[in-house]
């Protein structure tokens, strides 16, 4: 059944959610909306990984493990994300990213 | 007395500044400072007096001292000295002692940060003097680059950030040519079979040159860097203007010590990395060095005539006398050499003495311009005697110390055959001789009598302003410099041989080194070897095949 | 005796000891006060500001180290008198010592001593005229704030001036004669706090550098082209010195084989422009008028008598180098005419009385080297040796008038002194003769012989004649000029406002030794008498061969002529400047006006210099510092300064917003994809 969805769909699918999170990320103000963007970037490589697991039939889950690594990363970072995005939140009274020039010239 | 002893020349001053640096506490009361002046004193005295007596008790300074530093790298820490660099340490420990003394009446505050910079300072430019390993003395020459740049940065007049760090930043351009230089000879040294463990002493760089392994055209280069370095430090026209500006910017001690010491290790660079370690590229390169000569001399004395700042003319009046080095230097014969390193020292001394007047005046006045001064001789008539003489000296005059210098370096130069005419490849031949060059740069003996003496008439004669009424006249720590400086003008003045008879071997060895060449038209063919064949193919190592045969 | 000979070297030694004694005494006197009792001590009080100098030395110690060692130093001058004397004109044996000062590998340049006829005389000049005026300095400075600063740069300038004479070489030359020019330095701008005396000493320093310059540069071109030859001679004469005196004739033939006649001349042209400065000779004469600006004494001393005579001792003591080239000797020839005629003429129309005996002085001096340049050598070397004691008793009476006058010299102003002063209106009246070549004078003789060298040069070149009708000419300018001094300051009405005080007898003491050797030393020495020692015999050096061999007689024709044209001389000055006001300077003034401005105007040299000097070297030095400032140390700056443009300009970059830079990123990460893909393909 799963070996019947040829590698270019999930590709394709892949493809597509990461364009959906880089546009998130490009173009969305809001902090929060920013990491939820990216938390998609990195579900669209998850699926990536386990995709060419599969297709190349390999004996051992690398591409699995490695996706389970991901999201546990990704977890934390959304995490720290999320707080830092808080201390902002507490010293500007907003969550919009063009708001936050620290780093400016 | 064995070259181990040199070592303590590097590591008293070390253990000096250390002490200044972790030793005391910081209370800044008049009476701390005067105990902070008097070690320091006796610090500097003592250095001085070990000094002197490796000078006066005979030892085999030669024979280098090393100790295996980085062995996978072929860097040891050497140290040796022949008479020149024994000569020049004992110029260094001289003038730190006067330097130290200047300071009682120059330097207020941070003394211990102060003095443990100046001992610092003075542990480099020894190092520089006695490394006998090309990756020491890079070591050192960069080390001395630190303490000046605070000594300038914390202790200077009022544009002197911008003069330390242009002073710094220049010199730190040069080394990068020192740099590049040193490590190409190492890598040539590194085809010549010796141990590789040693292949940053000057001896094996030595070895490898003399065995016709650096092709002519990388020695060239190699010449051209090391000159440029080098050149920076002299300093020499056109990269000259560092030197006004940290001069005028240094309170008086260290402008002494700058224009004392530290454009000699330029000069001695040259002395022993130019024209002892290669003299084929040097032979076809003097024209172009005494050219460079005589721009120092004229050019930069036409510039100090119109000074209105005092220390800017002195210093300029320094880079002039330079220029009398680097003509000793072109004239490739004994008097030549034996001038350029009498005016090393003759300038460390006058030049540093003069430097101590402009002090004592801009002290009591508290301005270095020239028109704003007159008729001080009345008011500080023993500050003006002691100016006097010591610039009789800078101008020259006969019986006071410049002046066996500067005649030997015009005998030398004009006595030399060092070539006919200039060449500058496509533009075309130059009909100069070593000669003419000397004629020419023989004018900065007029134009140094009109700016030395135009000064002292504006400063010194005429009638007094009203607003000069209560100058005191000289102290007692300024006294006591002044007349030891003034004693060594007048002994080497009198008995230049003491001076000029030391470092006759070294000049016999560097002389040694240019008899064997023929003279004229090897000069010729090398330069034209050096326009036709620049290609980078001639910069491989070559295999024991012999100069001038390609 | 011998031992007077054979210390001969200490003669230079007494006076430095002398300096360097005043020097460390006065220091050791202002810092250890308690040294100074109040009888013997005088404060130096100055006298711009009423701030007392921390100066203190008794006045008698700084005396007694001065006169002791010049009178040691006369001493020893006679002892070498005496024993050149004793030996035959015809061979006379030379003593020359020397020790090596400054040995580099096979070249070694010797300090030491040459005992000749030449040094002999200037010795015995030097030391003698120096006394005189170091007892004469005691009475005119002796209220003068620096009276012991005074005395040790007497005694400096002796040790260099004496070490000058004695000299047994070139390089030794060179070394005392910048400490002549220093010393000369010093005393000119002795009150230094006149803005007037501070530029004058500075003007004679550059001006003598100048000198100096090209005398360096002959010496340098001397030896390049006869170094071999020196190295091989020195070998076989080791008690000589590396450019030897004695050995400048054989060398001057070396010279010329190696260099060739044209170098040769252009060698003795640049070592001539050593003493054209010293001797101040056109073009370089400019500085000795404004060295007028220093005190009376050291006019006399070094600006009439013995400094500005080294230039015409050098040229005798290389005399060979110019024989060697006819042009240099022409050259020499041509500077001499000049100056004696331009002296002359610049010294009709002064008024400051010093200032016309300076130019009277250049006169003679051009007098001098024309002698030399026709080759009348003991000629000039015997107006030297005359011209010595006229000239500085010359000056000592002027600094006995102006004394007397309370500083004033303008010859304006006085008049009718010769009452009130008379030793010095007769020593000045003796000493005006005297060089006007009037009445058996030493002048007559001494200027007879070169008038005479010059009639024998007429007959060797087209030219020459013109030489001997100009020189002729200048030696009745001279008795013009002089006597015009004469009645203007002596004669007449006293025309001035100050009170004229008495003589002194520590003044007037020298003044009246002085006229002794001013009248009688030329009859002496003139070989008239067969008893009495020739000068030209002695010093005609053995190299040279004896260009005529005239008989001395006291109405020789060239004698009567040059008398008869003197006395036209003096003639005319009475007339014009005399008291009875028979023709008026006034007409003559405006009759030839042209030639009165030239020479009011000093024909227009210091305006030319000035010029050059201050405009047009100034100008470029000024332009080349602006160059280095903006050019160079532009072009270092512009590094620096491109650096921080640079980035102050890619800093823009960094916007802060992150958005731009994952933007950036992926569209970077998006172009290389594309790239590689279209690689691979």
């Amino acid at each position: 059944m799963m070996t019947d969805v040829a590698l270019i769909q999930n590709l394709m699918l892949a493809t597509l959610l990461f364009s959906v999170g880089l546009a998130g990320v490009l173009f969305s103000r809001n902090a929060i909306k920013l990491l939820i963007s990216s938390e998609l970037m990195l579900t669209s490589v998850n699926i990536n990984f386990v995709a060419f697991n599969n297709y190349l039939n390999l004996d051992v889950l690398a591409g699995q493990v490695f996706s389970v690594f991901i999201l546990t990363i990704s977890a934390a970072e959304a995490a720290i994300g999320l707080a830092i995005v808080v201390a902002l939140f507490r010293l500007y009274r907003t969550v919009d990213v063009e708001k936050f020039r620290l780093l400016k010239w | 007395m064995s070259s181990s002893a040199l070592n303590f020349l590097i590591l008293l001053p070390l253990i000096f500044s250390g002490a200044f640096a972790f030793l005391f506490n910081a209370e800044e009361d008049p009476a701390r400072l005067r105990q902070v002046h008097a070690l320091a004193t006796v610090f500097a005295a003592i250095l001085f007096l070990f000094n002197l007596f490796l000078l006066f008790i005979p030892g085999s300074y030669d024979t280098v001292f090393q100790l295996p530093w980085f062995p996978s790298l072929g860097i040891h820490y050497a140290v040796g000295a022949d008479n020149l660099s024994l000569l020049l340490c004992s110029l260094t420990s001289f003038l730190l002692l006067m330097a130290v003394i200047s300071s009682y009446s120059n330097i207020k505050h941070r003394l211990k940060l102060y003095y443990s910079m100046l001992f610092l300072l003075i542990s480099a430019v020894m190092g520089v003097f006695l490394a006998r390993d090309m990756f020491l003395f890079l070591l050192f020459w960069e080390l001395e680059l630190i303490p000046m740049y605070f000594l300038i940065a914390i202790w200077g007049g009022p544009r002197r950030s911008y003069a330390a760090i242009k002073f710094v930043l220049y010199t730190l351009f040069g080394s990068i040519f020192l740099i590049a230089a040193i490590l190409a000879l190492v890598w040539y040294s590194s085809f010549s079979g010796l141990s590789p463990d040693s292949l940053f002493l000057f001896d094996s760089v030595a070895h490898t040159i003399n065995t016709g392994l650096v092709p002519f055209g990388a020695q060239v280069l190699i010449f051209i860097a090391f000159f440029l370095a080098f050149g920076i430090k002299l300093p020499m026209v056109p990269f000259h203007t560092w030197l006004p500006d940290a001069n005028v910017e240094a309170p008086t001690p260290i402008s002494m010590l700058l224009a004392g010491i530290l454009l000699k290790m330029g000069a001695y660079g040259l002395i022993r990395f130019c024209f002892e370690f290669l003299p084929q590229p040097a032979h076809a390169l003097v024209p172009y060095v005494a050219i460079a000569a005589f721009v120092n001399i004229v050019y930069t004395a036409g510039i100090a005539l119109v000074q209105e700042d005092l220390k800017k003319l002195i210093a300029y009046s320094s880079v002039s006398h330079m220029g009398f080095v680097l003509l000793g230097l072109a004239a490739l014969n004994a008097l030549g050499f034996s001038g350029a390193i009498f005016v090393i020292v003759s300038h460390g001394i006058v030049s540093a003495a003069l430097f101590m007047c402009v002090g004592m005046v801009y002290r009591r006045t508290h301005t270095r311009l020239l028109s704003e001064y007159g008729g001080f001789a009345t008011q500080m008539p023993t500050i003006f005697y002691f100016t006097l003489l010591m610039s009789m000296a800078s101008l020259g005059l006969p019986l006071l110390i410049s002046f066996a210098g500067e005649s030997l370096v015009f005998y030398g130069a004009y006595i030399s055959e060092a070539f006919d005419s200039i060449s500058f490849g496509v533009i075309g031949q130059l009909p100069w001789s070593m000669q003419t060059i000397t004629a020419l740069s023989a004018l900065g003996i007029i134009i140094g009598a009109a700016y030395i003496l135009l000064m002292l008439k504006r400063a010194f004669f005429g009638p007094l302003p009203q607003h000069w009424q209560a100058l005191p006249d000289i102290e007692k720590s300024e006294l006591v410099v002044m007349t030891s400086f003034a004693a060594l003008v007048l002994l080497f003045g009198f008995c230049p041989q003491i001076l000029n008879g030391y470092y006759q071997p070294d000049v016999k060895r560097l002389v040694d080194a240019y008899s064997k060449m023929s003279v004229s038209d090897d000069v010729s063919q090398n330069t034209q070897m050096l326009f036709k064949n620049a290609r980078l193919v001639y910069l491989l190592p070559n295999a024991n095949q012999p100069l001038g045969n390609r | 005796m011998n031992w007077l000979l054979s210390f001969i070297w200490l003669v230079p030694i007494y006076p430095l000891i002398s300096f360097l004694g005043i020097v460390l005494g006065r220091a050791v006197f202002s810092y250890f006060p308690s040294l100074r009792s109040s009888a013997s001590v005088t404060t130096e009080m100055n006298e711009v500001s009423e701030k007392a100098v921390s100066c203190y030395f008794p006045k008698s110690w700084s005396l007694f180290f001065t006169l002791s060692a010049t009178l040691l130093g006369l001493f020893h001058a006679l002892a070498s008198l005496f024993w050149l004397l004793a030996q035959s004109p015809t061979e006379i044996t030379v003593i020359e010592k020397n020790i090596p000062w400054l040995q580099v590998a096979d070249i070694t340049f010797s300090f030491g001593y040459l005992l000749d006829p030449m040094s002999v005389m200037m010795l015995f000049v030097v030391t003698f005229v120096s006394l005189l005026i170091q007892i004469y300095t005691h009475g005119y400075m002796h209220d003068d704030a620096g009276y012991a600063k005074f005395y040790s740069f007497l005694s400096l300038f002796n040790f260099s001036m004496l070490g000058l004479v004695l000299s047994s070489n070139l390089f030794q030359t060179y070394i005392f004669w910048e400490l002549v020019g220093v010393s000369s330095y010093l005393l000119i701008g002795f009150w230094f706090f006149k803005p007037s005396a501070a530029a004058a000493a500075l003007k004679a320093f550059l001006m003598n550098r100048i000198g100096d310059f090209g005398l360096l540069l002959g010496l340098l071109s001397f030896l390049f082209f006869t170094l071999s030859w020196w190295q091989s001679y020195l070998l076989d004469h080791s008690n000589q010195a590396l450019l030897s005196f004695q050995a400048i004739s054989q060398s001057s033939v070396a010279l010329l084989e190696s260099a060739g006649p044209e170098l040769t001349a252009l060698v003795a042209i640049l070592v001539l422009m050593g003493p054209v400065a010293k001797s101040a000779q056109v073009p370089l004469h400019t500085w000795l008028p404004d060295a007028m600006e220093g005190p009376t004494p050291i006019s006399a001393l070094i600006h009439a008598a013995t400094m500005v005579a080294a230039g015409i001792y050098l040229v005798g003591r290389v005399y060979p180098l110019f024989q060697a080239s006819e042009v240099a000797l022409i050259v020499v020839t041509c500077i001499g005419v000049l100056t004696a005629l331009i002296g002359a003429f610049i010294a009709i129309t002064q008024t400051d009385i010093k200032k016309a005996l300076a130019y009277s002085t250049m006169s003679q001096l051009g007098f001098m080297m024309t002698a030399m340049g026709v080759g009348a050598f003991s000629a000039a070397l015997f107006h030297l040796f005359t011209h010595a004691f006229f000239k500085a008793m010359l000056f000592l009476c002027s600094g006995s008038v102006i004394h007397a006058c309370d500083g004033e010299q303008d010859m304006r102003k006085m008049g009718g002194l010769f009452t009130k002063l008379p030793v010095t209106a007769w020593t000045y009246l003796i000493g005006t003769v005297a060089i006007s070549g009037l009445f058996w004078t030493s002048g007559f003789w001494s200027k007879d012989e070169i008038l005479l060298g010059l009639e024998t040069y007429a007959s060797r070149y087209d030219f020459a004649p013109v030489v001997f009708y100009l020189m002729t000419f200048a030696a009745g300018l001279t008795a013009f000029y002089m006597f015009r001094t004469f009645f203007m300051t002596f004669m007449g009405q006293y025309r001035g406002d100050a009170h004229v005080h008495s003589e002194t007898p520590v003044m007037s003491w020298p003044l009246a030794i002085l006229a002794v050797p001013s009248l009688f030393v030329g009859v002496a020495l003139s070989g008239l008498s067969e008893e009495l020692p020739s000068f030209a015999s002695y010093l005609t050096p053995v190299w040279m061969e004896q260009h005529h061999q005239h008989t001395v007689s006291l109405f020789s024709d060239i004698g009567n002529r040059s008398q008869i044209i003197g006395l036209t001389g003096l003639l005319l000055a009475a007339l014009i400047y005399g008291p009875w006001n028979l023709l008026s300077a006034e007409l003559f003034r405006k009759l030839l006006a042209p030639f009165h401005k030239l020479s009011l105007k000093k024909f227009y040299f210091d305006e030319l210099y000035s010029f050059i000097a201050a405009k047009v070297y100034w100008s470029v030095a000024t332009a080349t510092a602006l160059f280095d400032r903006k050019g160079i140390d532009g072009l270092v700056s512009f590094t620096g300064q491109s650096v921080m443009f640079t980035g102050s300009v890619a800093r823009y970059l960094q916007t802060g917003q992150i958005q731009l830079y994952i933007a950036v990123l992926f569209f970077a990460l998006f172009v290389s994809t594309l790239f590689f893909l279209y690689k691979l393909q």
